[in-house]
């Protein structure tokens, strides 16, 4: 009983029937014929509630440049929640002014989600653009739910290029359409075209080779016969380098062997470039090398127990690396060895010097 | 039912000269209305009730007052809805009110809905009481174009039979536009080409580049939107040595190497707040990775104003890393909004 209303459509004559009928008295023929109409408008007024087409708003609109930059080529993305029921046709995007658009054919599509806004899906049906007019695109498409959040690419950057100009007004619309092209939800959109949406980042990596010495003195201590006596404390080589071809570490002592100034004698080094281990009654002295972190020790010069190679005035490579090296530590062990007939002194002594060079 | 008023006139007080119907309208019948009633004539705001000829058994009954122009407005400058406060024109409490919205003077109508949005075709269901309009505070109309003009009126009903023509057309006010500025520079330099440097990488150390991208945001997308960043390289790449330092999420202090950014100095004159997203939202030396394929960076959830942020890049190299002078990466950096 209550559904009987006057929609915008019967406006016209229900003002008509009371402008023309009803303002002073009137004849009563009129009078019936304002009850007749009536009757018939209230009988016939379910009829006239017909829909008027008129689009409604998109309850959400996105398109994305991924470039900014004028005048740059730019593929996108466009995302759309219809907020009406109608069954969805086709996409219309109209891109803003300015933004130069290629032939239709250049408009391929993809749903690859390429950081879309949160809950967005792959736009139902989407397809290769079948229009450029203008500025509008059109692209076919399956029905979409309304309320529910889709997304396309326009995957190919020679389909847009950024305006010319930098703007912050660039505007454009998206919009739903029915197979009859009659617009069903609607929505315009803001976008920029910037001076330069980039930013270059530039470093440099400096030529890297750090080499430490833990200590510069190696008490080996009282050495008796029958006994190899070793470094009190064996110092280290560090080295760190970024070089791509690596390092190497070379020594060289000053009296290829301990000397004793007060005993004029020298416990001479093991020969020189060749790998040995001492015994313990028999006068020598060496050198070994072992190693963490990678490095290659010389084979003269690879150390253990009473093991090494011996040093002599000229540069011996300890040690090497063909890589950057990242913390690798050599340990320097001295060890030596007297007979009985080995002068006995406090001052033997010896100097070994120890450099290292990186292969750029 | 039709048929009871298709039987001839006939009256023992008043001679009928003649009758007629005119052109009708329409032959129609209902099972869904019952026809009880006549109207009155209206005029004017307040219906006048003319000369009525009532058979017997009808009862008089009288329109709706037809409703004043409404109040529309546009108090949030949006850009999406409007504020109108309608008068119901001295109707009765259970009165019930339309609301017909256009933005081409009524050359097309559409009316609002329930739910305040608008919508094609009138319906009963679109009548609500003034006080579910909102009474004297109004409501918003929702879901309008952007940077649109429009004008409203109103029609009234209380009962069967008895809808208001549709009142005088509302004052036309227009939706703003839909609105974004984005700006992209850096700390040190606000006009391109923009670049920062990380003068020297030696191994092992996070270092932070010579300058931040600085970056500016405004709209009034009350969905917000993102700040989205892409890398062409996926990292620092030296050409000279073949090399590149990748970009990936770590915390640089601890990782032998790396390269990456933070969001940083987020902040905004009003609405926002603009935010880092994972996982660019470390601190200290935690960074995100920068990949080839677009990310967002800072998102902000609404309408922002003064919106500013900057993007902080960091990297630490390994003896691994060969050393070069060019090593090189490009960030593009664009901004998106949802409307």
């Amino acid at each position: 009983m209550h559904n009987a209303v006057t929609p915008q459509k019967d406006k016209k004559l229900l003002i008509n029937l009371a402008g023309d009928k009803m303002h002073a008295p009137k004849s009563r023929k009129i009078a019936s014929r304002a009850t007749a109409a009536i009757v018939a408008l209230a009988v016939v007024a379910p009829a006239v509630l017909a829909s008027v087409a008129s689009a409604a708003s998109l309850s959400a609109v996105t398109v994305r440049f991924d470039r900014m930059k004028i005048s740059s080529p730019t593929t996108g993305t466009v995302c759309a929640k219809p907020a009406s029921a109608t069954t969805v046709a086709f996409a219309k995007v109209t891109f803003p002014t300015g933004y130069t658009l290629g032939a239709a054919t250049l408009f391929t599509v993809d749903t690859t989600n390429t950081a879309w806004p949160t809950g967005a899906v792959a736009w139902t049906g989407i397809a290769t653009a079948t229009s450029v007019t203008g500025q509008v695109v059109v692209f076919p498409s399956s029905a979409l739910t309304a309320g529910t959040l889709y997304c396309f690419n326009w995957n190919n950057s020679t389909a847009v290029a950024v305006a010319s100009t930098a703007s912050t007004t660039n505007t454009g619309a998206v919009e739903t359409d029915t197979a009859a092209s009659a617009a069903i939800d609607t929505a315009s959109f803001t976008t920029n075209s910037i001076a330069n949406d980039q930013i270059v980042v530039t470093a440099s990596v400096p030529q890297a080779f750090s080499f430490a010495l833990s200590g510069n003195t190696d008490n080996i201590g009282t050495i008796t016969s029958g006994t190899v006596a070793n470094s009190g404390t064996a110092n280290t080589v560090t080295v760190n380098t970024n070089a791509a071809g690596g390092y190497t570490v070379w020594a060289r002592d000053t009296n290829t062997g301990l000397f004793s100034t007060s005993a004029t004698n020298t416990i001479a080094a093991t020969t020189p470039g060749t790998n040995s281990t001492l015994t313990g009654s028999v006068e020598g002295y060496n050198t070994g090398v072992t190693q963490t972190g990678g490095a290659t020790v010389s084979t003269a010069f690879v150390g253990g127990a009473a093991r090494g190679g011996g040093l002599n005035t000229s540069l011996q490579t300890l040690a090497f690396s063909t890589s950057p090296a990242t913390s690798n530590v050599l340990t320097l062990t001295n060890h030596a060895a007297v007979s009985g007939a080995t002068k006995a002194a406090t001052d033997y002594t010896d100097t070994i010097t120890v450099i290292g060079a990186a292969t750029f | 039912m039709l048929s009871l008023f298709a039987a001839v006139p006939a009256s023992t007080n008043f001679t009928l000269k003649d009758y007629d119907f005119g052109t009708g309208g329409v032959k129609a019948s209902s099972t869904s209305y019952n026809l009880n009633g006549t109207t009155g004539t209206q005029t004017s705001a307040s219906q006048t009730n003319g000369v009525t000829i009532l058979n017997p058994g009808e009862k008089p009954t009288q329109n709706s007052n037809v409703p004043p122009a409404a109040t529309l407005t546009n108090p949030t400058s949006s850009y999406n809805k409007l504020h109108l406060v309608i008068n119901n024109g001295g109707n009765p409490s259970d009165g019930r009110f339309a609301v017909a919205i256009s933005s081409d003077n009524f050359s097309t109508t559409q009316y609002v809905k329930t739910d305040n949005a608008i919508g094609s075709g009138l319906a009963i269901g679109n009548y609500q009481t003034y006080v579910q309009w909102g009474s004297a505070t109004g409501f918003d109309i929702l879901g309008l174009v952007a940077n649109t003009t429009y004008k409203v009126k109103v029609s009234a009903y209380q009962g069967a039979f008895t809808a208001s023509a549709f009142g005088p057309v509302s004052t036309a006010v227009a939706t703003q536009p839909t609105t974004v500025s984005f700006t992209v520079a850096t700390t040190t330099n606000s006009t391109p080409p923009f670049s920062v440097n990380f003068a020297s990488l030696s191994p092992g150390t996070v270092f932070t580049a010579d300058a931040n991208a600085q970056l500016t945001l405004s709209t009034n997308a009350i969905f917000g939107g993102g700040i989205y960043i892409v890398d062409t390289k996926g990292g620092l790449n030296s050409t000279k040595t073949s090399y590149t330092l990748i970009s990936a999420t770590a915390d640089l202090t601890a990782a032998g190497s790396g390269y990456g950014a933070q969001a940083t100095s987020l902040s905004q004159t009003s609405g926002g707040p603009l935010s880092a997203n994972s996982p660019f939202n470390g601190t200290t030396n935690s960074v995100g990775q920068l990949s080839t394929s677009l990310q967002q960076i800072i998102g902000v959830s609404s309408a922002v104003t003064g919106g500013s942020a900057q993007i902080k890049f960091l990297a630490k190299t390994s003896n691994s890393v060969p050393p070069a002078g060019d090593y090189t990466d490009t960030q593009t950096i664009i901004a998106a909004m949802t409307f």
